[in-house]
């Protein structure tokens, strides 16, 4: 039980710790924060910058803090909220698998981040350590409803920068 | 702890289910079975077309047992010997990162089959149903050496049906 949680906790909070690093410093070959708030300010992350901050925030503090098993729901809230938004503004229009880009990976991270919030970090964790026990069904609720509101916000930035932005195509008077 | 499991499951193992239903029947925009016995011929898998079935068997049987929770450490070890042959020969030499096809998608997948290895399915499954109690350290490192096993007899009959290849090639010149 507690060795199989601190193994899924460790590779999926350090892949994701990795995906944070590459929004936020350019490390491993990842874009930097000017590239990703580029990239989010074309999907519609409007302002670019402080959604490259956010996005990248919530993978690297959220991995590293799943991996650690440290604010486990939280954790997972942020990991479930940023997977949701790259579903719903990336992978949605390319079906399911990953080798035509669909949501299949996001869609595993986010699975795997929130079963842990509702099974709890296990022994080997931070939490544990602290004597804390945030986890169980009121712990799994919690961070799907905060997940959920990650990704309705993003939702609603994207589309409030849409009607902006087709406002801005047309030619003014 | 049980509901998170059971999500787990049934996340990760129906999307094993599907990728074995593309390989064996073409479900889904699949390939199906000539031309993923072709692809697995051209990774070396020969002949591919056996290959092709007991890879698309093994996604497909370990999916959906370990989405019921019926024979999990069974269905974890398998899972886990697929992972890994898919990762040191398809995915290892395009990197970490899954948006360039690297092993990111296959690790998280084999560590959540793991995992499951370790903690046991959980409350909401058949094998709980008929009393069986799969679960512990001891069970969890049999899955990991079983599926290690597993990824070491597909990379072993690779390689010596490569090298047929090629000493049959080298005694044509």
């Amino acid at each position: 039980m507690n060795t199989g949680l601190l193994i899924l906790r460790v590779v999926l909070g350090l892949l994701l710790a990795g995906h944070g690093s590459q929004k936020l410093f350019g490390w491993m070959g990842g874009p930097g924060l000017s590239g990703t708030a580029q990239m989010f300010e074309s999907l519609g992350f409007r302002p670019g910058r402080a959604a490259a901050w956010a996005g990248g925030l919530a993978e690297f503090v959220g991995g590293l803090a799943l991996a650690l098993g440290w604010f486990t729901p939280f954790a997972a809230a942020m990991i479930v909220g940023m997977m949701g938004n790259a579903i719903t503004a990336v992978h949605w229009p390319n079906g399911i698998w990953a080798q035509s880009g669909g949501i299949e990976f996001p869609l595993t991270n986010a699975a795997a981040a929130l079963a842990v919030a509702f099974i709890g970090p296990g022994r080997f964790s931070v939490d544990h350590g602290l004597g804390w026990h945030l986890y169980g069904w009121k712990w799994g609720v919690v961070a799907l409803v905060i997940g959920a509101v990650g990704v309705l916000a993003g939702m609603a930035t994207r589309a409030s920068a849409a009607r902006t932005g087709s406002g801005r195509t047309q030619p003014t008077a | 702890m049980d509901t998170g499991l059971l999500l787990l499951r049934i996340v990760v193992g129906l999307l094993f289910v599907g990728h074995g239903g593309l390989k064996l029947f073409g479900w889904l925009g699949g390939d199906g079975l000539d031309s993923t016995a072709r692809y697995f011929d051209s990774l070396g898998y020969r002949p591919g077309r056996r290959y092709a079935i007991a890879g698309g068997a093994i996604e497909l049987a370990g999916g959906a047992l370990l989405a019921l929770g019926l024979f999990t450490p069974i269905a974890a070890a398998v899972l886990i010997a697929m992972m890994g042959n898919a990762m040191a020969v398809v995915h290892w030499p395009k990197g970490l990162w899954n948006a360039a096809g690297g092993v990111e998608l296959p690790l998280v997948l084999a560590a959540v089959a793991a995992a499951v290895g370790f903690t046991g399915p959980g409350r909401y499954s058949v094998d709980r149903a008929i009393g069986w109690h799969l679960s512990g350290v001891p069970l969890g490192v049999v899955v990991l050496l079983v599926g290690a096993a597993g990824i070491a007899g597909g990379l072993a009959a690779r390689a010596w049906a490569t090298r047929d290849v090629e000493a049959r090639r080298a005694h044509m010149i």
